[in-house]
């Protein structure tokens, strides 16, 4: 996992992530939260980085899906 | 007729003709599973909450039913368990959480009332994960449950109360749920049989959701021919979830019979054979012993491509946490405290994604469902490790490991394909490995049918955990 020095996602990153979503988290929760989200947000980012086909998700599954 | 102090060593599919014929009485059964679970489960905790007086009900029910030529099939008097969020109706349903401690249904879930119907004997429900995701949390509602091979391991999750109850005997089968691996885990860490669904095949109504997208029920057993034999009552179309697809359900325990001869099996090297950070190399050789397995039975071996495939872990946990936030969002904002801290963490990650990042991930599903599809039309299944290291010790168990870890099994998840775990041998500190076949669309039976091949040539299953 990246460590704060690793990372160009700051602290002040996660706090503003914060406040938009409107979780209203201290700082020893912000300290604890902050390596995970590291992680998360540059794995994240590598799914805005492919060229993806134009069509859209797929969220049903019919029975010959596939086939 | 089976000796009493054995009963624990006998499967569903040896258990059910005896019990059919008279020969063996669920009471007795039950009783000495109850007895088992006195005996071995403080050491374990794999139960939360016991139902003994239910199990002998049923049992003598069933008993009577049978005496009276009403058998109803090979699950009726056999007793089993159930992870902690199936909705029992009148029986606490708590998903190990500081938020529901006291939550009782008033309604069973489907796969549950299917059960019933079949004439299971409940023994009571088992541990998890907090809400299915995180990690053993000893923060939880509940001490974490231990793995039988060694109690110092976790049993894996978060069906953890599952797998750790099925390998010590304590009941015959169990029912765990699956969003990113969580039936698979725990079967591979546990040394026991598990089966996530095609997404569809199985009701998840009367589940506590994790991701509903994503969300797999199924069975968890000590052979394949048991889990197909659970999966039979429990596979089938709901008009209650909607996700369900009105397909018809094969019988899973014929197809068992025919063997690999003349199947490929698909190989994705790419990401599932690779050695990286976190992967035990021992894992992987055990599936390239799978492999050479499959092979002589008959089996064509072929590589197959996913071009995508490193991808799909991130996919996955970034549609299951956007999809638990948006579950857990009014707790977490007023009452986050009450939740373990391993999942309090994982959610409150959920809520710092932006739709742009959920629905990039709903993409990237769409590109690797297609690319998924592609490969099994190469190929009738597909065969990776199940996880990429034998348990982790509970102690010192870090909150990110399924964060950071390759995960093997959540990319079927985001497809939605069936995948099935079956033990594939000890690692070296005795701890047991999984093998995964991933079937295409609604096939489950194709990949019963290759574990239980696999299964009955390695013969794995002979080794029982010391307890």
């Amino acid at each position: 996992m990246a460590d704060d020095g690793e990372s160009n996602v700051t602290m002040d990153d996660l706090r503003a992530a914060a406040r938009l979503a409107g979780l209203p988290l201290d700082d020893a929760e912000l300290e604890a939260l902050l390596p995970l989200y590291q992680f998360l947000k540059e794995r994240v980012d590598t799914l805005h980085e492919p060229d993806l086909p134009l069509g859209g998700p797929a969220m049903t599954f019919p029975a010959d899906w596939g086939r | 007729m089976p000796v009493p102090g054995e009963l624990h060593h006998l499967t569903i599919g040896e258990a059910s003709p005896l019990i059919a014929s008279g020969e063996l009485s669920p009471v007795e059964l039950t009783r000495a599973y109850l007895d088992r679970i006195e005996a071995i489960d403080g050491r374990l905790d794999a139960f939360v909450t016991l139902t003994p007086d239910l199990a002998l009900s049923q049992a003598r029910q069933a008993e009577a039913e049978i005496r009276a030529g009403r058998y109803r099939g090979p699950l009726h008097g056999i007793p089993i368990g159930l992870k902690d969020l199936y909705d029992t109706a009148g029986i606490r349903t708590t998903a190990m959480s500081r938020v529901t401690p006291d939550r009782v249904p008033d309604e069973d879930a489907t796969t549950v009332a299917k059960l019933y119907d079949a004439g299971v004997v409940l023994l009571g429900k088992l541990a998890m994960h907090e809400f299915a995701l995180g990690g053993p949390d000893f923060t939880s509602l509940f001490p974490p449950a231990r793995n039988p091979w060694n109690t110092e391991h976790m049993p894996g999750g978060s069906s953890s109360g599952s797998g750790a109850a099925v390998a010590a005997g304590l009941c015959m089968g169990a029912l765990g749920s699956d969003t990113g691996g969580s039936i698979r885990g725990p079967a591979s860490m546990c040394g026991i049989v598990g089966i996530k669904p095609t997404f569809g095949r199985v009701s998840n109504f009367g589940v506590v959701p994790l991701s509903w997208s994503q969300d797999h029920c199924g069975p968890m057993t000590w052979t394949v021919e048991d889990t197909a034999i659970m999966l039979q009552a429990i596979a089938g179309h709901d008009p209650k979830d909607p996700t369900t697809a009105d397909v018809p359900v094969p019988d899973y325990l014929t197809a068992l019979r025919d063997g690999v001869r003349g199947l490929t099996v698909g190989v994705p090297r790419q990401y599932f054979y690779e050695e990286a950070p976190g992967v035990d190399a021992q894992v992987i050789h055990a599936a390239e012993r799978g492999l050479e397995t499959l092979s002589e039975l008959g089996a064509e071996i072929r590589d197959v491509e996913i071009p995508h495939i490193r991808y799909a872990q991130t996919a996955n946990q970034v549609i299951m946490m956007s999809e638990a936030y948006a579950f857990h969002e009014a707790n977490l904002k007023t009452r986050r405290h009450d939740y373990g801290d391993l999942v309090r963490n994982r959610f409150l990650l959920g809520g710092l994604l932006s739709a742009s990042d959920y629905n990039q991930a709903l993409r990237m599903r769409r590109v690797i469902k297609d690319e998924m599809a592609e490969a099994l039309r190469q190929a009738d299944v597909l065969v990776t490790p199940t996880y990429a290291s034998p348990a982790p010790k509970i102690e010192g168990y870090a909150g990110g490991t399924t964060l950071t870890q390759p995960s093997f099994t959540g990319p079927f998840n985001v497809s939605g394909l069936p995948a099935v775990s079956t033990p594939s041998g000890l690692s070296s500190d005795g701890l047991p490995m999984g093998l995964q076949i991933v079937g295409r669309p609604f096939d489950e039976a194709t990949a019963l049918r290759v574990a239980h091949a696999y299964e009955q040539t390695t013969r794995f299953i002979d080794r029982r955990p010391l307890l």
